[in-house]
């Protein structure tokens, strides 16, 4: 059975983060009055911040995972990650551990425990930085996803399979990617293929749509090419979403969305990278 | 007359962690508590992996059931007196930033513990969790508990946790039974892993407490019971996990 295989420091697993970093990922999210290139950057730091935890032991950090971040716009494609871990594609999540770029004091609502809210400070570790310039190589970004899957997978060939989240705002400008996806989802370990997610996302979150099936009419060719691209959403992912998010999703519902605003990128992150509850 | 008892255990690390990273703890009586005392207690409990200091937490929680309450009115001052225990061994450690975190959470456990008093010929029983107490009279399984069948399973046991934030109702997620026990009854307290292919064995018509007293009654039975669940785990008879079983021979 596809999508069963164990997760452990023996057999550890991978997600791959692919992000657009083009001029218009500058524009403000109207939910929440910020650049999408910011909220997209605090979402990602967040996510490794809270895979660190889940990896965290008393003894340190088990490497259950490698993680890579991976950026395309002004300066073509390429790892993500700042401080000491630029330059690198897969990383062990123990030396994400030890190796933020830097750690801010950050302001957190909580419950005071008499029904009001106070205000406290939380430390942030920050990996990624948000930048928002040129064009969209996403054709390139695919290509270079694919030869780090690929390296991965050849040596480890038993594993859970990776885990790739495209997050774009625009169209390629680099040409078509539909061959460098295909690809992509056509790479597999033992235990099934890679799972890719494209999230498309928008400001102003005109007309979303969610993890639709084969019936959903797409606005345009273009969105069209990201949704045939993305995988289907393997029946573990749909039990998530059903369990977690209250969302029945049918068996044809595909790992994609389209004008996403940021609570639904969140989402679709929470989703594909819930494999970690198969942690042993 | 008084009952006696006898008993055998093993407690081991999943397939692929040292020994030292199993989170499962045994409490067992000494042999003078066995020939001297007619009220013996047992209890066994699973560290969630996903907590840390979950080690320390399970055996805190088997350690306290010695000599602390566990009926409904008592445990949450039991539970709360435990969760300062471990804060005390935990707070002292200077931590990196991701262990501080987690470490706000706390840790979780499930846990089983049984109160055999040999002269009334009785048990109490306290559960929260898929830590199972099977009682097998006359090579026939009479009782199961809390877990009734393999379906019960689930990824999501309840469990005790050391952050009241994070803690289930105890009315409803732990579980009280009363039972009787009679010369030449065996009960076993199996964790969840061990439960389950136990489960699975009685649903193919077997009697798996069989292959356990046969294992347990070697010699070197560490090293057979190793191979043994490391041959179940590769035929996926069995989830890789850490695994713990008392077996008590009612005499």
């Amino acid at each position: 059975m596809a999508y069963s295989a164990e997760i452990s420091r023996n057999n550890p697993s991978c997600f791959l983060f692919v992000i657009d970093q083009s001029g218009s990922m500058s524009d403000n999210y109207v939910s929440v009055g910020k650049p999408k290139s910011e909220a997209l950057a605090d979402v990602i730091n967040r996510m490794l911040q809270q895979l660190v935890i889940k990896c965290a032991k008393s003894e340190g950090v088990r490497d259950y995972y490698n993680v890579g971040v991976i950026g395309y716009g002004a300066n073509g494609v390429g790892p993500a990650f700042g401080g000491s871990l630029s330059g690198k594609n897969l990383v062990p999540i123990s030396e994400i551990a030890n190796n933020p770029a830097r750690i801010e004091e950050r302001t957190k609502r909580v419950s005071d425990g008499a029904g009001g809210l106070v205000d406290t400070s939380v430390k942030f570790p920050i990996w990624f930085d948000p930048t928002a310039n040129g064009g969209t190589p996403m054709t390139e970004a695919f290509r270079k996803a694919n030869t780090i899957i690929a390296d991965w997978l050849s040596s480890n060939p038993n594993c859970f399979p990776p885990v790739v989240i495209h997050i774009t705002d625009g169209e390629s400008t680099d040409g078509d990617p539909t061959e460098e996806m295909n690809k992509l989802t056509s790479q597999a370990s033992n235990d099934g293929n890679v799972i890719l997610f494209n999230l498309h996302t928008n400001a102003r979150s005109v007309n979303p749509i969610s993890f639709p099936g084969p019936e959903v009419q797409l606005p345009d060719h273009y969105s069209e090419k990201l949704f045939n691209g993305a995988s289907l959403l393997p029946s573990f992912m749909r039990n998530v979403a059903a369990q977690e998010f209250g969302l029945n999703l049918s068996d044809g519902a595909k790992a994609f969305v389209l004008n996403g605003d940021i609570d639904l990128i969140i989402t679709a992150i929470e989703i594909g990278t819930r494999p970690s509850l198969q942690l042993r | 007359m008084i009952l006696k008892c006898s008993y055998k255990y093993i407690s081991i690390a999943k397939v692929g962690n040292s020994v030292n990273e199993n989170e499962d703890n045994v409490l067992v009586p000494s042999i003078s508590q066995l020939e001297s005392e007619p009220i013996i207690k047992f209890a066994i409990s699973d560290g969630a992996t996903e907590s840390s200091f979950s080690k320390e937490w399970s055996d805190l929680l088997v350690s306290c059931y010695k000599d602390k309450p566990f009926d409904l009115v008592n445990l949450p001052s039991t539970i709360n007196a435990i969760s300062e225990a471990w804060q005390s061994i935990t707070f002292v450690i200077e931590l990196p930033w991701y262990a501080q975190q987690k470490l706000e959470n706390g840790a979780f456990a499930t846990f089983l513990g049984i109160t055999l008093n040999l002269e009334e010929k009785t048990f109490e029983a306290v559960s929260i969790g898929d830590c199972t107490l099977f009682q097998v009279r006359d090579n026939e399984l009479i009782y199961s508990f809390p877990i009734t069948s393999f379906e019960d399973f689930g990824n999501t046991p309840s469990l005790f946790a050391t952050n009241p934030k994070f803690q289930t109702d105890f009315e409803k997620s732990v579980k009280y039974l009363n039972g009787q026990v009679e010369s030449g009854d065996l009960l076993i307290l199996a964790s969840d892993a061990l439960a389950m292919w136990i489960f699975k064995r009685l649903n193919q018509g077997e009697s798996p407490w069989l292959s356990l007293l046969t294992l347990l009654n070697y010699e070197d039975y560490q090293t057979d019971f190793i191979n043994w669940t490391f041959n179940k785990i590769k035929e996926n008879e069995m989830k890789n996990d850490d695994i713990s079983v008392v077996l008590i021979n009612i005499d």
